[in-house]
């Protein structure tokens, strides 16, 4: 059986990349995606814990994430399309109308 | 009939309150009017407080506490909304009300012809209404309350010319020097709940002389923080510079707020907490140091100004240098009747440089003026009342109660040498600037021809000639001062010291100073003939001994000069303001990088996120 | 097999009555015409009965759905303060919308289903309830902040908060994980009985769970170094979501985080105590400074309510019932002088100038004394001049903190205040000081009126008669 700490180090790898796609890429699709790979993430933990625990709620968890991260796709989406149609970019340095 | 107090603090708010909001639609004298009813209306009510408390033994006249009703309630502190009557509260409020409702009066003349009378006259209700509270309150919660509303009020009064530049950094900085100091008193909150689990005056002074040994490391520092407050508020080295700058606001408030009230609430405060310097010899040293140096510092630098107003302003600073000195030789009730003698003079000096200002057209340099007593009699003679009174002139009130605290200064409990030879060097100059402001403004011929000086009117020559009947007879009060504040110092009556050696070099001293301006000033060649006829012995005297003048010159007057512009040029300006001028660069430096690090990217607040969740997870492994 | 957990649907009252009401706005909506106005009735008329139907369980604590959901007296005062708050943005709204033409249906049953969220929220003692809690009320605000569709501002706001809030979302959900995964447990009591047994305690695990869920509330509270949204975020959302954000789910966020922390991890307490104190000395200062240079009222507003956050993490800091009443009373009173000072901001606003520098406010203490005044007790009472709300609010939280023996922390916190004198007395200089530039045309409507009285009575009566609602407070 493969050892819970595997499942860790691969669950903490991929939220790392998740978190260097948001630091590094500009699309805000793109960066969304990534924001969902570290979700996703999450979700390899919590059913692995679920799974050496010998428990539900971990799994119930997961669930309530993807429901999660299902409707916040919508939302990101529709907030992505309603910008583009103002401004016709989604290069997140030109989104910078206000600052200081 | 004590309950009647708190409408002590309920007029002037009302008056503050209505003034404000329908100012715009109160005819303008009627504003002006209905403000001074409110004050009348304060001192009033404290007089009653003060048949009251004469209607009972001295001992029982402390600690009258009125509680409206208990404020905050939480677990192991309450806080009531109360007040403390007792001599002290009442003897401050009777100067705060009573010189405060002249000046008022006077105001109204002063102030007629500005656009914004009511917006005026609603701030100087908020004033009196302020120093109330930091007069009666009977906690230290609400003594800051007080402490901070002052403050704003003055912030208010300083830059109520807002279309004037200076005004408004003027009042800028007073604001953040009075600031720190409110700092300092709260962070002195803080530790006295800590030692004593109350802020309360009765418990804390109940408890403090069991609490502490002397000189204690906390009682040390909790003095220490009160004195931070207590030097800011009343203008003492090093946190002294903001009180010349203040007199940019109209001269009602300087006389009100600089002069009469606000600027001695750090000897009351020291008054008030006698119980806690008490037990702080080192802090009563210090306190005294401070007081004498800036007696002279102050002192000299008056010497050599030539706006009037300033030159009233650093007396102003180095009067109150003597009231400190007084309370921290020890000798409290001294402080404090020197205190109301200095609000009588000191308010009839600004309130008459007022009347010149006003007369003068708004000319403020002496060095323009000039033979002023045919055209403003009234003023002449009562601004030479308030000079006496100023340069401690035997039997003015400002010599009774400036010999009490040079006598104290070298007899009282920590007095000594030291203090005394600078106390009698600081008289001296009182004399010397006092008469030089004097013989400028009003002496010898005009030296702006065009110039239309008049007199003005009614209205504001009559608290004049009242303050001047207070500054000539103040100082018989002596007696009844220190006999009156005696429970509240622990029944303590300043000894009076007959040693008639120190009497003499003091009145000396004061004399010499009146002597020396009159030697300078009034020998110029226009001046010749009214020096000779005026002081025609002394004239003649210095007269005769040719050099006198260039030998006054090259032994006084050029050092003192030098000392007084080196204080204002390299200490003050370059040590002081620098410093606090420095702190707020750095404020808005921090705050521009604050802002600039905004900048307005999402990758960048992500990685600033990250950022700063891997360096709390860091601190977290190696703490 | 999964044993069936008791079904208590009593307590979830102001839920459900909220949820219905939230459907019969979207569905009354469809059928009116041009005149919305009945939408504002229902709604209200919603949050009422929620409020009221959040005592239909007396006998607190009660503890339900197999000990996730519990409703006490903190969560039912949170209730009235969410209640409260989403009234006045719904009330604060009605103007607002009519001139900037926002469509209002969905807008309004937004509002309440946050609402919803923010009382899952605020009596959730389960990981997994929280979560939703959060993610309900991110979901609406993100929607609210970008409703003005063809604005840019108000785009690039909900994109910021967007994007920042799911990346957020992403280390809140890994810290919960973590602690699932350490203790077994999603259950709050459960997770701080696991943590009483040492070889729980000492997994390393744990310290990155609770960094994580700091990382995810601290964005959630605005606190530094997650803050970076918030003034962008403030400034181009609609104002008066602005002004419900500000309060109500920020609100939400702290109760969560006060629950978390202090009944799910006091084991922990030495470690998250120095972090957190940290956390709000760092964001006092940033939110204060940072106001010191601001030019937009609310820009500098969100800056204030950064260092909000920092006073109110010293609630939590300070943990025991005197923190908890503290933490309640400083909300309310927040709530009150938040939305006085927004509604004032609105109302200075035109269609198509929203008026929003400090310079537009030269001179209204002139041209419209009792607006002036107003918005000078307002922003007063957010500095924390005595005798209003704000003086008590932050009062209390220094007392809680103090008893617990922070003294440095409360000094700090003091010096703070001080400090935010400087910005909040600089608006009234503006406003007393300067000469008018523009003219004022201020249509005062009933409806705004009646939120700035209700305002300044709430900032006064707190102020001067804390004791009442401090009781209510006090469990």
């Amino acid at each position: 059986m493969v050892p819970l700490t595997h499942y860790l180090i691969f669950s903490a790898v991929l939220f790392s990349i998740g978190v260097l796609g948001v630091l590094i890429r500009r699309n805000a699709i793109v960066v969304f995606m990534c924001v969902e790979i570290m979700l996703n993430a999450v979700n390899v933990s919590l059913i692995a814990f679920d799974r050496y625990l010998n428990q539900h709620d971990g799994q119930i968890f997961s669930f309530m994430v993807m429901c999660v991260a299902a409707a916040e796709v919508s939302v990101g989406l529709a907030i992505v399309i309603a910008l583009f149609r103002n401004k016709a970019t989604v290069n997140l340095d030109e989104i910078n109308l206000m600052k200081w | 009939m004590y309950s009647l107090s708190w409408l002590i603090l309920l007029l002037p708010l009302t008056g503050f309150l209505s003034l404000s909001w329908f100012g715009k639609r109160f005819p303008k004298l009627l504003g002006g009017w209905f403000a001074c009813a409110m004050v009348g209306g304060a001192f009033l009510v404290t007089l009653l407080m003060l048949a009251q408390l004469y209607s009972e033994s001295p001992a029982d006249r402390l600690n009258h506490v009125q509680t409206l009703y208990p404020w905050i309630v939480s677990e192991g502190f309450s806080l009531n909304l109360s007040i403390l009557i007792d001599p002290l509260s009442v003897f401050m409020l009777l100067i705060v009300t009573g010189v405060g409702f002249l000046i008022h009066v006077y105001s109204i003349g002063y102030m007629h012809h500005d656009k914004e009378f009511n917006r005026f006259f609603a701030y100087m209700n908020l004033f009196i209404f302020a120093m109330s509270v930091l007069v009666l309150a009977a906690d230290f919660f609400f003594l800051i309350v007080g402490w901070a509303l002052v403050g704003l009020a003055s912030y208010l009064l300083i830059g109520f010319w807002t279309e004037k530049k200076s005004a408004v950094l003027a009042a800028r900085k007073a604001f953040v020097m009075n600031v720190i100091g409110d700092v300092g008193m709260l962070i002195a909150a803080f530790m006295i709940f800590e030692h004593f689990g109350s802020l309360n005056y009765v418990d804390v002074f109940k408890a403090a002389p069991t609490a502490f040994f002397p000189n204690d490391d906390s009682i040390l520092l909790i003095t220490f923080l009160l004195l931070v407050g207590a030097f800011a508020k009343s203008a003492q080295i090093p946190l002294h510079t903001w009180l010349p700058d203040a007199m940019e606001g109209p001269t009602p408030v300087s006389a009100l707020i600089h002069a009469a009230t606000m600027v001695t609430a750090g000897v009351y405060l020291v008054a008030r907490c006698n119980a806690l310097f008490t037990m702080a010899p080192f802090t009563m040293y210090l306190i005294a140091s401070v007081g004498v140096i800036t007696a002279i510092v102050a002192g000299s630098i008056g010497m050599v100004q030539y706006d009037i107003k300033r030159v009233i302003a650093y007396s102003t600073m180095s009067q109150i240098g003597f009231m400190f000195l007084a309370v921290g030789v020890g000798v409290y009730s001294v402080g404090m009747f020197h205190l109301m003698t200095h609000a009588f003079f000191k308010a009839l000096l600004f309130l008459g440089a007022g009347s010149v200002i006003h007369g003068m057209a708004d000319e403020q340099d002496i060095r323009k003026m000039g033979g002023l007593r045919y055209a403003m009699p009234i003023t002449f003679i009562t601004f030479l009342i308030a000079s006496l009174a100023l340069a401690g002139f035997p039997l003015t009130a400002g010599f009774f109660s400036k010999e009490e605290i040079v006598m104290n200064a070298y007899h009282g409990q920590y007095g000594n040498f030291v203090f005394w030879g600078l106390a009698v060097i600081a008289v001296g100059m009182t004399g010397f600037y006092t008469f030089r402001l004097f013989f400028y403004t009003f002496m010898g011929k005009s030296r702006t021809p065009e110039a239309k000086p008049h007199e003005s009117p009614l209205v504001m020559t009559a608290p004049l000639m009242i303050l001047a009947g207070l500054s000539l007879l103040g100082g018989f009060l002596g007696p009844w001062v220190h006999s009156f504040l005696s429970p509240v110092f622990g029944g303590a009556v300043p000894m009076h010291h007959d040693d008639a050696m120190l009497e003499i070099i003091a009145v000396a001293a004061a004399m010499g100073g009146i002597i020396a301006a009159v030697a300078i000033y009034m020998t110029g060649k226009d001046q010749l003939a009214f020096a000779k006829q005026m002081l025609a012995p002394i004239y003649e005297a210095l007269y005769n001994k040719y050099y006198i003048d260039e030998i006054y010159d090259f032994l006084i007057v050029k050092p003192v000069k030098a000392i007084g512009k080196f204080m204002e040029e390299r200490a003050e300006k370059l040590g002081i303001d620098f410093s606090v001028d420095e702190v707020g660069r750095q404020v808005r430096e921090v705050s521009r990088g604050i802002s600039i690090w905004q900048s307005g990217k999402v990758r960048i607040y992500a990685l600033n996120m990250v950022a700063g969740m891997v360096t709390i997870l860091l601190f977290v492994i190696f703490m | 097999m999964i044993a069936a957990p008791e079904i208590d649907l009593i307590s979830l009252a102001p839920v459900l009555v909220l949820s219905v009401f939230t459907m019969l706005v979207m569905l009354i909506d469809l059928f009116v015409g041009k005149n919305k106005s009945v939408l504002v009735f229902v709604a209200l008329t919603g949050l009422l009965l929620a409020a009221v139907s959040s005592f239909a369980k007396t006998d607190w604590p009660v503890s339900s759905f197999g000990g996730s959901y519990v409703v006490d007296h903190m969560s039912v005062f949170f209730t009235m303060i969410f209640c409260l708050s989403s009234g006045l943005a719904i009330l604060l709204s009605v103007d607002y919308n009519k001139r900037e033409n926002i469509r209002v249906g969905e807008y309004y049953s937004l509002i309440m289903f946050c609402t919803v969220g923010m009382i899952i929220l605020a009596s959730s003692t389960d990981l997994i309830m929280i979560f939703l809690g959060i993610e309900i009320v991110s979901l609406c605000l993100y929607v609210l902040a970008g409703i003005r569709r063809g604005d840019t501002r108000s785009n690039e706001a909900a994109l910021k908060y967007f994007l920042l809030g799911a990346f957020a979302t992403g280390f809140l959900l890994y810290g919960m994980t973590l602690l699932y995964g350490a203790t077994g447990t999603t259950k709050l009591a459960g997770i701080a009985e696991a943590l009483s047994h040492a070889e729980v305690l000492s997994q390393p695990i744990l310290v990155m769970g609770v960094v994580l869920l700091i990382a995810g509330f601290g964005f959630k509270v605005a606190s530094v170094p997650f803050h970076m949204w918030t003034p962008d975020v403030y400034q181009g959302a609609p104002t008066p979501v602005t002004a419900f954000m500000a309060v109500g789910p920020k609100a939400a966020a702290f109760a969560a985080f006060f629950r978390v922390f202090t009944t799910a991890m006091p084991e922990l307490a030495p470690t998250w105590e120095v972090l957190l104190s940290i956390i709000a000395v760092t964001t006092m200062f940033v939110g204060n400074l940072g106001a010191i240079m601001q030019t937009n009222i609310k820009r500098l507003l969100a800056y204030s309510s950064i260092s909000h956050a920092g006073y109110i993490l010293i609630a939590i800091i300070a943990k025991g019932s005197l923190a908890t009443s503290a933490l309640l009373f400083y909300m309310l009173s927040y709530t009150f002088m938040t939305f006085g000072a927004f509604s004032i901001v609105i109302l200075l606003g035109r269609a198509g100038k929203e008026n929003l520098e400090l310079e537009d406010y030269s001179g209204l203490g002139f041209k419209a004394p009792l607006l002036g005044l107003a918005m000078s007790v307002f922003l007063l009472s957010l500095g924390g001049l005595p005798p209003l709300a704000g003086f008590v609010a932050k009062f209390y939280i220094f007392q809680a903190a103090l008893n617990e023996g922070y003294v440095i922390l409360v000094v700090l916190a003091v010096l703070n205040s001080a400090i935010s004198l400087y910005y909040y007395l600089k608006v009234i200089v503006f406003m007393y000081m300067k000469e008018p530039k523009g003219d004022f045309q201020i249509s005062l409507t009933p409806i705004t009126l009646i939120i700035i009285i209700i305002g300044l009575i709430g900032t006064v009566q707190l102020g001067l008669f804390p004791g009442p609602v401090i009781s209510l407070a006090h469990p």
